[in-house]
């Protein structure tokens, strides 16, 4: 074992900030990080053994202890609930003879929930062994595992049911099943990957890139929406002269998957964007930090790496010496969030930093860095290529350009919709054929739930600001059980646990919750509630803020759908 | 090359130093905001929110929030003091805090700030959790879990000279614990032990040593004095 | 007309109550304006009337708690829960994270001060109160007016309460008064 280990040491660099490649290399050989392994490994890096722990036990992806020779992720989102989750699971569990979150008697399974896959518009879906198998039903799930049991290899199986995916596994370009539905000036294919780069050698300098996405007013795609040409300019101004590039693809918000079609349509323009902001702030190494949920498509991705280094756009004999390498993140929703996810990369907890330092001075490694969604960096070429006159010309005056969305739930045609900001909910619904719409969420388990009243809304930073996840609901849906409850659950497994706040209350929230399935709701609970949610929004980071957003959404639009004891006038701040 | 610069903090304009805190430029103007993870020289860290302050208008911890320029900071508005009491019930109702049998009792920081606060009761349900007692990670202290809040000072306090800490962290979420690091037991020295004693604001870390209920009742830290009051 | 007091231990030590005399002279001021009815004091076993104030100590480890509580709640006008026990479980309550079973074993049976019990009897007369799983607090079960906390609560904290009660003035406990120990 200590050569095994040394030898994935050796192959990743003896480097304590590597610990997660190395503990993922350590899983994929032991199937689990035994107390062996980390009692070797704690020798190897000269860490002890707790230090170890203290990694492993933060993410979802990295397993203590054996969790089946085949480990099954069962998608436990909203709408995995809506299409059909139970009775996925019921089939599961019966073909595999075991019940959700325990192995089966001799080893072969382990059935264990996950948050979001990323595959919301082709649910129900699970991960085998890091497989995703989408569009699920009970026949095709019980033709699955059979032929498990009969001992196909999983790489065939995965090829015969999922070709689109399979194909992106062994490094083939391919369209993903998922549809596009509306495409602008990001998908539309009217920009040649590349053209900008050349730019760059001639004509454009980095002062001119800063100011053409700055004049763009080119805002962040991953929610918080901060102006991209302002963070770019503090890193250019920052002085040391080691920068990082990082593309944040931990795409964990539920109901999104824009992200992954992105990365699986068009990465050279992704990549392509790392590589122009690097130009523009002096930046020589990018880093794409991929969620453990997307692995499968890793080979592809360094497959058009490979392509651009062999062009020499990247890599050591590049004019700008620009080299970018995938990081695979290890399961946590809350590495979404930027600081979140730079303590993950330097190999730690992934628990978000204090606001006091901005990662543009002190990021990755102590460097100035940026991070940018991937959608942020996808449409930059074209906006180099095209100028900021032509992108603004898109969107709303305060919201410039398009938005890629992904839209699920109950609808004719679920799937991606790249539009410009400022359009409407109903405008959407109407695009999508969604029929007798009881709500809809906007912004995943951290954005609104919107009733039909305010389904003229639009989306835009300055009304319904989004990172472009939208679930759609029908009359049919039980709000409180398949919305409410869910969220919570989420919350409660997904808080890194630093914040006293975000720790402790999101589980009163959920009695509370509870409670309202099969009583009324007491003005008392009801105070509890607005109250616990202010004490939510003085957490760290976002994802303790946003915690009760869809419960405190819930009582007030949706009065209908429980009963309440005497519900005082509703006073807004 | 330090700067002056000057904000202003419950409407009294103040002028301090940079790179100092909201807490201690507060604290240096005579102004008290509670605190229980905050530790002098550590930003990056700011756990229990007690200290939170509203900073030009946003929510913002004191204990890891430079001071800047024309800032104009509120420390004490009753919507902040309201958020404090219930931080501080939420930490007594999701740990075992039985102060009659705790030995700390008196001079834990948690308590003394639940009688400034003059709280009476918890408004939260209390979950009586069941974490354990850890008596042989170390040999000179002992840590009961049930109490630990979570502050993690311990962690950023105690540290071996290659700067490797005594105390690490464990699980995520509602599971989180502080535990004792085991290997390095044997550079754990009496005095690390009695820092981690005297860093920990509740009854978590005791000292194997020191013998229990020392100080009469009346003569402990807060028996007399509420927390931060200076004069001592 | 004096005002009544009724006043209770369930899952307690009696040390609350030792605390209330402990108030020392003011006691005959008490005895003044207050008139003690059902009460471990007066030995009064049952209400006969509807009361102003009840004290309760001690939170409920068994069913007979229960029945007492919700009892003092519908013949008291204010019900008070005096001490940490009542307020928040206590001391019993340390035996909240542990199964009943666990605990009833290492009384009984398995404890290491165990020496007399050879026959291995856990307590079964059915005269006895059966325990529940675990200790609750006062206003878990009933609602509760006003917490007076404290192990036991100063005497100070007791006089101040019922005085200002009586006098209709809110309660504004001193620095000293006010401890949890």
């Amino acid at each position: 074992m200590k050569t095994t280990i040394s030898s994935i040491i050796d192959k990743t660099g003896n480097d304590r900030h590597k610990l997660l490649n190395i503990l993922h290399l350590l899983q994929l050989e032991y199937g689990y990080i035994t107390e062996d392994v980390i009692e070797a490994l704690s020798e190897e890096l000269n860490i002890t053994k707790s230090q170890i722990l203290q990694v492993t036990s933060f993410y979802h992806y990295l397993y203590d202890e054996f969790k089946g020779r085949i480990v099954i992720h069962v998608n436990r989102s909203i709408i995995a609930l809506i299409s059909g989750y139970a009775d996925i699971v019921k089939t599961l569990e019966k073909e595999c003879s075991c019940k959700m979150e325990t192995i089966s008697e001799d080893g072969e399974f382990g059935l264990w929930n996950t948050s979001c896959i990323g595959m919301s518009d082709q649910e129900p879906a699970i991960l085998i062994n890091g497989f995703p198998f989408t569009d699920l039903n009970t026949s095709k799930t019980k033709e699955i595992i059979s032929k498990i049991k009969n001992g196909k290899s999983l790489e065939s199986i995965f090829e015969e049911y999922e070709p689109d995916k399979y194909k992106l596994s062994i490094g083939e370009q391919s369209v993903d099943k998922t549809k596009t539905y509306i495409k602008g000036p990001l998908l539309d294919d009217e920009y040649t990957p590349f053209t900008s780069i050349e730019l760059l050698q001639t004509k454009i300098s980095p002062q001119n890139i800063l100011d053409i996405v700055y004049e763009s007013g080119l805002q962040g795609r991953g929610g918080a929406g901060f102006s991209v040409g302002r963070k770019w300019k503090a890193a250019a101004q920052a002085k040391n002269k080691k920068k990082y590039v990082i593309c944040n693809a931990d795409e964990g918000e539920p109901g999104t998957f824009k992200d992954r079609v992105l990365l699986s349509e068009k990465p050279e323009v992704v990549f392509e964007g790392m590589l122009i902001s690097a130009y523009a702030i002096g930046a020589h190494k990018g880093i794409v930090y991929l969620r453990k949920e997307y692995e499968y498509m890793k080979v592809y991705l360094e497959k058009v790496l490979q392509d651009m280094r062999d062009k020499e756009f990247i890599g050591p004999n590049s004019i700008f010496g620009f080299e970018i390498r995938i990081q695979i993140g290890a399961g946590a929703y809350v590495c979404g969030e930027a600081s979140a996810l730079l303590e993950s990369m330097e190999g730690k907890r992934g628990e978000p930093r204090e606001k006091y330092m901005q990662p543009t001075e002190y990021g990755y490694l102590g460097k100035p860095t940026i991070v940018n969604n991937v959608e942020s960096f996808a449409i930059v070429p074209s906006i180099i290529y095209h100028g900021s006159k032509w992108y603004k010309h898109y969107g709303t005056d305060f919201s410039a350009g398009t938005k890629v969305l992904s839209i699920a739930g109950d609808c004719a045609k679920p799937g991606i919709y790249e539009l410009p900001w400022g359009i409407s909910i109903n405008t959407l619904l109407k695009l999508t054929y969604a029929k007798n719409t009881k709500a809809v969420i906007v912004g995943g388990m951290s954005g609104h739930l919107l009733p039909p009243e305010e389904f003229d809304r639009v989306i835009c930073y300055s009304d319904l600001s989004t990172g472009g996840a939208i679930m759609i609901l029908n009359n049919e849906r039980n709000l409180l059980k398949d919305v409410v409850l869910p969220s919570l659950d989420f919350f409660i497994d997904e808080s890194c646990g630093s914040c006293s706040t975000c720790r402790n209350v999101p589980g009163y929230l959920r009695e509370i919750a509870r409670d309202m399935e099969y009583h009324k709701l007491s003005h008392s609970n009801y105070i509890k509630i607005i109250e616990w949610g202010k004490l939510l929004s003085i957490s760290r980071c976002g994802l303790g803020k946003s915690v009760a957003s869809l419960l405190i959404d819930f009582i007030h639009k949706f009065t209908h759908d429980y009963e309440i004891e005497t519900l005082p006038e509703i006073k807004s701040d | 090359m330090q700067k002056n610069i000057s904000l202003s903090i419950n409407g009294n304009k103040i002028s301090t130093t940079k790179s100092k805190t909201i807490v201690e430029a507060a604290e240096d103007n005579g102004i008290y905001i509670p605190t229980l993870c905050f530790l002098k020289g550590k930003l990056d860290h700011s756990n229990c929110r007690i200290c939170t302050v509203k900073v030009d208008g946003y929510h913002k911890p004191a204990c890891s929030t430079l001071v800047a320029d024309n800032m104009d900071v509120i420390t004490n508005s009753d919507e902040l003091e309201e958020l404090r009491k219930y931080i501080i019930e939420l930490l007594f109702s999701t740990g075992n805090h039985i102060c009659a049998v705790c030995q700390k009792s008196g001079d834990c920081e948690l308590q003394a700030l639940a009688y400034k606060y003059k709280l009476l009761f918890s408004r939260f349900e209390h979950l009586y959790p069941n974490k354990g007692i850890d008596t042989t990670s170390s040999d000179k202290i002992i840590m009961d879990k049930s109490r630990c809040i979570l502050c993690q000072r311990c962690i950023q306090a105690i540290k071996d000279k290659d700067g490797n800490p005594f105390f690490v962290l464990q699980g995520r979420s509602n599971a989180l614990e502080v535990v004792f690091d085991k290997e390095m037991n044997d550079i754990f020295t009496q005095e690390d032990a009695i820092e981690a004693v005297k860093q920990c604001p509740v009854g978590c870390i005791l000292s194997k040593e020191s013998a229990a209920f020392e100080t009469p009742i009346g003569r402990r830290q807060f028996d007399k004095t509420e927390i931060g009051n200076k004069e001592v | 007309m004096k005002a009544t007091i009724a006043t209770t231990s369930l899952a307690g030590c009696f040390g609350c109550h030792m605390s209330i005399l402990d108030i020392d002279e003011r006691l005959l001021d008490l005895l003044d304006i207050v008139e003690f009815d059902k009460s471990p004091i007066t030995d009064i076993k049952k209400f006969t009337r509807q009361i102003d104030i009840g004290l309760i100590e001690g939170g409920c480890c068994n069913s007979e708690n229960i029945i007492v509580l919700k009892d003092f709640r519908k013949h008291c006008k204010i019900l008070i829960a005096v001490g940490e026990c009542a307020i928040m479980g206590g001391v019993p309550s340390m035996r909240n994270g542990i199964e009943l079973d666990e605990c009833i074993n290492e009384a009984y049976i398995s404890g290491p001060t165990v020496k007399l019990n050879t026959e291995k009897i856990i307590p079964n007369d059915p005269e006895l109160p059966a325990l529940l799983p675990r200790v609750y607090s006062c206003n878990e079960i009933v609602k509760i007016d006003y917490f007076l906390p404290g192990c036991p609560p100063r005497p100070d904290l007791i006089w101040e309460a019922i005085t200002s009660l009586l006098e209709g003035r809110q309660i504004d406990p001193s620095y000293e008064s006010l401890k949890f120990d």
